[in-house]
């Protein structure tokens, strides 16, 4: 199924670079491991044949776009997803939309080492990774087995509601039918609640990988590293972790459009998406808004309307 | 003295009453993440197998936040404080052997050359290493392709090999020697010394990578194509140099808790663009070429230079951590493919 | 003079990383963003038996702000006290200039090598100098003037943007004594009655011979690159062209990693270096 869907990437790419209406196509290309893939940042028409589309495409490459795309003319293999991180710099003024060229692909879902060792899979057997209709292929010495999609695909894959990107100059692929689990709040009291996040923090290393992951984060100067301002230190203990990780989710508030890349790159394993969530209901809730849908309209947090509740309950 | 063995139970019995003269560091199961370096109360559930992404043994040899001293008192008083000290014999157990070879690599940096590091230095002093060979390395794992695993093991202090409900303990050093002298530790059966020779035979066949067996120093060159590829992709976080066994840079910071001012030191890495940042915006490194290419040179080249000893160990987790797949492996393989 | 450093501050080297406890004596103004501090160990011991080299550095507290890396701008042969100079230019910078006389900082020093004043001996000296550059250099001029018999001519260039952003000026008398004092700045004003120009093209200008002289400048890294330039047309060979390197630093005693250039550590091997050295030196400062 994805190798139709590759041949199409390729032959997109050529067209673009060889036109020059674009100067790099950003995709991915085969990881060094099966089971792993790298953003593949392709200059020439000669290169096009490195691009892949397999299940392991996890990377939201619309986080190099800040980059590469203010001052020159490219184009982005993009997921759902990651077209709705694309929408979010657009509307955000971080990439002009003339500088983009979105080949969109739709997706049923994507594997991690993480989701992948959830439904039992040694890593060091992976051999190849497809999807067939409701599944993920997974090639091992043993032959082929098949995983439901469910079991197999990343935990921001699973409540995933949009399949088909939201923007695209091309696109490639039907979009399967979408079959999310429901997103639940947290589960518990204040105090639980605050209890379980001390926790996970003590974990944190403070190494940023989830902030210079996320396509959202693209701040020249963090809060964190700020040393006037000193909002948190870099002491690894989990109250200034706190501050890092509540500020961030802060500020990803309604701009977060859920691809779970921080929490993929987290080495320690902080469940983030579950904050990221967390903030996204509550927006969703207050504004009955969804980020990331639409570049013609204002991020939800940059517009005001008379009706907006404050969410004090003050008038 | 000949190898032992010891059943699981006894160990950690023997472990517990080691803690009365002892402190003891082994790693440690958490609800989630890298099983973690503790100094253990013999309350936990210690973990010596290394099939998890253990947390590097730099963990507790460089804490993440280590206190370097305490500001404190009335005003116009204060005094400085250094953070207490345990002065008993510390026996560390359960770390890889690659950790263990690292651990030299934080002796050069920290011990040698005009100064010594007063805190690296009270951790390391009287610190017996019992290193696990792993039964069952990683898909990152590669220490057999920077290093000589037999004379790594020489320089820890015993090595131990599990077997499932027992561990089989090869003692190296007199050091290692005199701790293991307890009548908890038995003679092996012949099925042991097989088995433990089995594991080791395995690790050592841990397939070579293509640059094994040559000289990286001599093939990285200044301005090679690959640090391009690597910084088009790198995205500038630390997890690569944060989970590296062998990466040593840090900062220095103040906090005020309270009354007290603290001054520490915490993980910084050559990959951040604040690193070499000067206060007047001067920045040596600016670019993110100059930041992928100062990594490996460091560990490939400089260090070696500096020190007789290549600053990687093969342990992979900067190839499992690495958010865009920057496999070392490959950029090393790269480096020596383009010079020969 | 002869008294070994390692000895004096035995037990800073057991913990390098423990600052002593000074006292700001004075603040002098130097100009809009630049104060000089001079600075008294508490400690009696130190107070008096404290030495250094000129080029050494040293890491200033301002404790619950931070630590800065300070070039020890006093000279060694003036005793009990010490000095830097200080451009308001980040967090503990602009902490030292909120100090007043009498508050305190924490110091750890001496740190780094130093300029090879013993080689020099029987040399002309040319320092070449450039706005807050001149104030690693006022350690070494100062040295020299207080060793006059020991050198050669000693001839001292200094720039500056306007006449305002001079330090040191009370200095200048000084300076000038049995040697040779050529100031210019890049604009002048209404009472600058002297040089407007470049500090390179004043070099050329005067153009020194490089027969037995040893040159040293420190300033701005566009300074440096056409001084270097212009002694190289008069002739200087790297080995006689002498610098101090800044490299962002923490701990001082190369465990950090920040300054790390090659397989040198500015604060270790350097700071300072002779342009023979620094070519050997992958291009990172």
């Amino acid at each position: 199924m994805a190798n139709e869907i590759e041949q199409k990437i390729r032959e997109e790419a050529k067209k673009l670079l060889e036109s020059g209406e674009v100067t790099l196509v950003l995709g991915w290309k085969a990881g060094s491991t099966p089971f792993r893939t790298t953003p593949a940042f392709v200059r020439s028409a000669e290169e096009v044949d490195s691009l892949v589309w397999n299940p392991a495409c996890t990377n939201n490459l619309a986080v190099y776009l800040p980059q590469v795309a203010k001052r020159a003319r490219v184009a982005v293999v993009a997921k759902p997803c990651d077209s709705r991180s694309i929408v979010t710099l657009i509307q955000e003024k971080q990439v002009p939309r003339e500088n983009v060229k979105v080949i969109g692909i739709s997706c049923a879902g994507i594997v991690d080492d993480a989701s992948l060792k959830a439904a039992k899979i040694r890593l060091q057997d992976v051999h190849g990774l497809d999807w067939e209709g409701d599944s993920i292929l997974i090639g091992t010495p043993a032959g082929k087995t098949k995983l439901p999609m469910a079991d197999a695909v990343r935990e921001g894959c699973k409540t995933c509601t949009v399949h088909t990107p939201v923007m695209s100059d091309a696109a490639f692929g039907d979009a399967p039918e979408a079959n999310p689990a429901p997103v639940e709040p947290m589960e518990g009291s204040f105090e639980e609640k605050r209890a379980f996040w001390a926790k996970q923090f003590e974990r944190c290393i403070r190494c940023y990988a989830c902030r210079q992951v996320c396509p959202a984060c693209y701040c020249s100067k963090c809060f964190a590293d700020r040393p006037d301002t000193k909002w948190t230190s870099k002491k690894a203990d989990a109250s200034e972790a706190w501050m890092f990780h509540m500020g961030r989710a802060m500020h990803l508030a309604g701009r977060c459009i859920g691809c779970g890349e921080c929490e993929r790159a987290c080495p320690m394993e902080l469940p983030l998406m579950k904050l990221n969530r967390e903030v996204a209901l509550h927006v969703q809730e207050m504004y009955d808004y969804t980020p990331g849908m639409d570049p013609d309209t204002d991020p939800v947090l940059g517009h005001w309307e008379p009706e907006d509740i404050d969410p004090n309950g003050h008038h | 003295m000949p190898d032992k063995v010891i059943s699981k139970s006894d160990l950690r019995q023997w472990l517990t009453s080691l803690l009365a003269d002892h402190d003891v560091i082994a790693p440690v199961d958490r609800e989630a993440g890298p099983a973690a370096w503790k100094d253990i109360d013999g309350k936990e559930d210690i973990e010596i197998g290394t099939s998890g992404l253990l947390m590097a043994a730099k963990e507790y040899l460089l804490p993440v936040h280590d206190v370097l001293f305490r500001y404190k008192g009335k005003k116009g008083e204060q005094t400085l404080e250094s953070p207490e000290v345990s002065k008993k014999p510390k026996l560390m157990i359960g770390l890889r052997l690659c950790d263990a070879q690292a651990i030299s690599v934080l002796d050069s940096v920290y011990l040698e050359g005009r100064f010594k590091d007063p805190y690296y230095a009270a951790r390391r002093e009287n610190l017996t290493l019992m290193a696990t060979v792993c039964d069952d390395p990683r898909w990152s794992c590669f220490c057999t392709s920077v290093g000589d695993l037999n004379e790594w093991a020489k320089k820890v202090d015993a090595l131990i090999t599990d077997l499932g409900d027992k561990v089989y303990v090869a003692p190296v050093t007199e050091k290692g020697e005199k701790l293991l002298s307890t009548p908890a530790f038995k003679d092996p059966a012949d099925e042991d010394v097989k088995k433990k020779n089995q594991v080791w035979e395995n690790l050592l066949a841990l397939p070579k990578q293509p640059f094994a067996g040559k000289d990286v120093s001599q093939s990285v060159s200044w301005d090679a194509p690959i640090w391009k590829d690597m910084a088009d992709r790198c995205l500038g976080c630390g997890a690569c140099s944060y989970q590296c066994p062998s990466c040593t840079c840090f900062d220095i910071q103040d906090d005020t808790v309270g009354n007290t001012i603290e001054r520490y030191r915490c993980r910084d890495t050559c990959q951040f663009s604040d690193f070499t940042l000067m206060g007047a915006g001067h920045n040596p490194r600016p670019e993110k070429t100059m930041r992928t290419r100062q990594r490996v040179m460091h560990k490939f080249k400089y260090q070696i230079e500096q020190f007789n000893i290549i600053g990687c160990t093969g342990c992979g987790r900067c190839v499992e951590s690495c958010p865009v797949n920057i496999d070392l492996r490959d950029v090393l393989s790269k480096i020596t493919e383009q010079k020969a | 003079m002869s008294t070994d450093i390692n000895e004096i501050t035995k037990e800073q080297m057991q913990n390098p990383y423990m600052p002593n406890m000074a006292v700001v004596e004075k603040i002098i103004q130097e100009t809009w963003d630049t104060k000089t501090f001079r600075a008294v160990f508490v400690d009696e011991y130190l107070r008096e038996n404290f030495t250094y080299k000129p080029g050494q550095f040293q890491e200033v507290s301002v404790f619950g702000v931070g630590e800065c890396t300070f070039c020890l701008t006093s000279s060694p042969s003036k005793k009990g006290y010490i000095e830097f100079s200080v451009k308001k230019v980040g967090n503990v910078t602009k902490a030292l200039h909120e100090l007043s006389e009498g508050d305190k900082v924490g110091i750890r020093a001496p740190f780094g090598n130093w300029f090879p004043y013993d080689e020099w001996k029987g040399k002309n000296l040319i320092f070449i100098g450039g706005g807050i550059g001149m104030a690693p250099m006022r350690s070494i001029l100062n040295y020299c003037l207080d060793n006059r018999a020991d050198y050669g001519d000693i001839t001292t260039i200094y720039g500056a943007r306007t006449p305002g952003d001079l330090c040191f000026t009370y200095e200048f008398d000084e300076w000038k004594k049995n040697a040779n004092l050529y100031l210019t700045v890049d604009a002048g004003d209404d009472s600058w009655k002297g040089r407007v120009g470049h500090v390179p093209g004043c070099l050329m200008e005067l153009a020194p011979k490089p027969e037995n002289t040893i040159a040293v400048t420190c300033g701005p890294p566009i300074m440096i690159k056409f001084a270097l330039a212009n002694l190289k047309e008069l002739g200087f060979k790297d080995e006689q062209i002498y610098t101090t390197l800044e490299m962002k630093m923490k701990c001082g005693v190369g465990k950090c990693g920040r300054c790390n250039i090659g397989k040198k550590y500015v604060c270790i091997d350097g700071p300072v270096f002779s342009f023979a050295q620094i070519q050997e030196l992958p291009p990172e400062f």
